[in-house]
């Protein structure tokens, strides 16, 4: 669960960075913030990495993992984590030496495609057809929206006073995707036939995020709005981390 | 025991699992109630499938077929990821507790290159296992591939066949159950 959510956050920052960036939200030209988006996301995508190892029983032959790219999900998994940590690894390089083709559209558009492609490998990883609960559209719709919310969250506490405009639609964004994250997990409790008092646990957090932040676009007060936003960036990965426990809890194979 | 005998599995690595499914109903006939109770066993281990989901899912391509079809494990590739045990509708793949990588049934493949059959085979007291090519069994026991629980043979194509007990066949019986669920899952991850 570390792996994922970790390496979701760090996809979902790059694509937000991008939307943002395209929608005229935020001052790509700003170094200080670029830096700090390249930095935190190969943080982020490394100490997932690395996170990931705790999964191995027999951590040596780790090596092997890239051996079979023509069928298995996970080692394109690896392969598509490993690519983006280079190309986030030069963006960042990028602003240490004099390279301009480090921080260009070209090389920003290549990790865009690398993040999207990570986070369709990682569905793929968890849609086994043996795994019924899993195999369930659920699954891609919670972690394309879990990556976005990450992603979002992440951006506005990096580019602090450089995303003003972006951090105005935080509390409508967030409000989206945490609504489809409660969604998906009630539709997969449901089909997965866990009990309801599970899903009391995504539902308390989820109904003090929505609301939060449905009160906290609504405030135009300035320094009122920075408390309801940390509320709901923090119910909003409470949310989060109850529905990958749920998911998690109530997946099993056919047999 | 015989499997666990002869590959010294350790407690808990179970290659061959014995489920024990029951079920039954109450039926009232002329205003009296009987109980209809049933129950069958179904031994389960690797099915050295022709279209293998754990070959097809490990990373590092230690799940191998060899040449004479058997589903194998190459323990100095193995990473113990586990992902291969998800994959497989059977769960056949399990972690061996001292080393962490994955094990599985190898169908003794020593056994079998000089002749013999699986020690499941030889030592079940009741002759409910058999061993030979699919050709040899079906033309012995029909094509029945899967009975309740197991899933549809369409997802990996197992080589097995299977003489079911007269309650297990249709798989729409809606109350059987799996009794020793926590026998047959101890030694997963």
């Amino acid at each position: 669960m570390i792996f994922t959510l970790l390496v979701q956050f760090a996809a979902g920052l790059i694509i937000m960075e991008y939307a943002a960036g395209a929608a005229g939200l935020l001052r790509l030209a700003d170094e200080k913030t670029g830096k700090r988006i390249q930095g935190v996301a190969l943080l982020l995508m490394i100490s997932g990495l690395i996170a990931s190892f705790t999964h191995l029983s027999y951590p040596l032959n780790a090596v092997n993992a890239l051996s079979n790219l023509g069928s298995s999900w996970m080692s394109r998994e690896i392969a598509a984590v490993s690519l983006l940590i280079l190309v986030l690894a030069l963006r960042f390089s990028g602003y240490f030496i004099n390279a301009d083709w480090l921080r260009g559209r070209s090389i920003r558009f290549i990790s865009l495609l690398l993040a999207v492609s990570l986070i369709y490998v990682m569905i793929k990883v968890y849609s086994l057809p043996t795994m019924k609960y899993l195999s369930h559209p659920s699954l891609a719709t919670d972690f394309v929206a879990v990556s976005l919310w990450g992603g979002v969250t992440l951006l506005v506490i990096i580019a602090g006073r450089y995303g003003g405009r972006l951090k105005s639609h935080y509390d409508i964004i967030s409000f989206i995707l945490i609504a489809a994250i409660l969604a998906n997990s009630v539709i997969f409790s449901r089909f997965a036939g866990s009990p309801d008092s599970f899903l009391v646990w995504v539902i308390v957090p989820a109904i003090l995020s929505l609301s939060t932040s449905l009160f906290s676009a609504g405030v135009k007060l300035r320094n009122k709005k920075e408390f309801w936003s940390v509320i709901v960036t923090v119910t909003g990965l409470a949310v989060i981390i109850a529905g990958r426990i749920l998911f998690l809890n109530y997946t099993y194979a056919v047999l | 025991m015989a499997c666990k005998d002869r590959s010294n599995l350790k407690p808990g690595q179970n290659w061959r699992r014995v489920y024990e499914i029951e079920g039954g109903e109450w039926k009232q006939e002329s205003g009296a109630w009987s109980t209809l109770p049933w129950s069958y066993n179904l031994s389960i281990s690797c099915n050295h499938c022709s279209d293998p989901a754990c070959v097809s899912a490990c990373p590092t391509t230690a799940m191998h077929i060899d040449s004479s079809g058997i589903v194998l494990i190459d323990s100095e590739k193995c990473m113990g990821c586990g992902y291969c045990m998800w994959a497989c509708p059977y769960e056949a793949p399990r972690p061996d507790p001292e080393t962490g990588k994955m094990s599985k049934c190898d169908m003794c493949i020593d056994l079998v290159k000089e002749g013999k059959r699986p020690a499941c085979v030889d030592s079940c007291p009741m002759r409910a296992l058999d061993f030979g090519t699919m050709d040899q069994l079906s033309a012995r026991y029909g094509d029945l591939g899967e009975v309740w629980p197991l899933p549809s043979r369409e997802i990996t194509a197992p080589s097995i066949v299977i003489t079911a007990h007269s309650k297990a066949a249709g798989a729409d019986n809606k109350t059987a159950i799996v009794a020793n669920r926590e026998e047959v899952e101890g030694g997963k991850q």
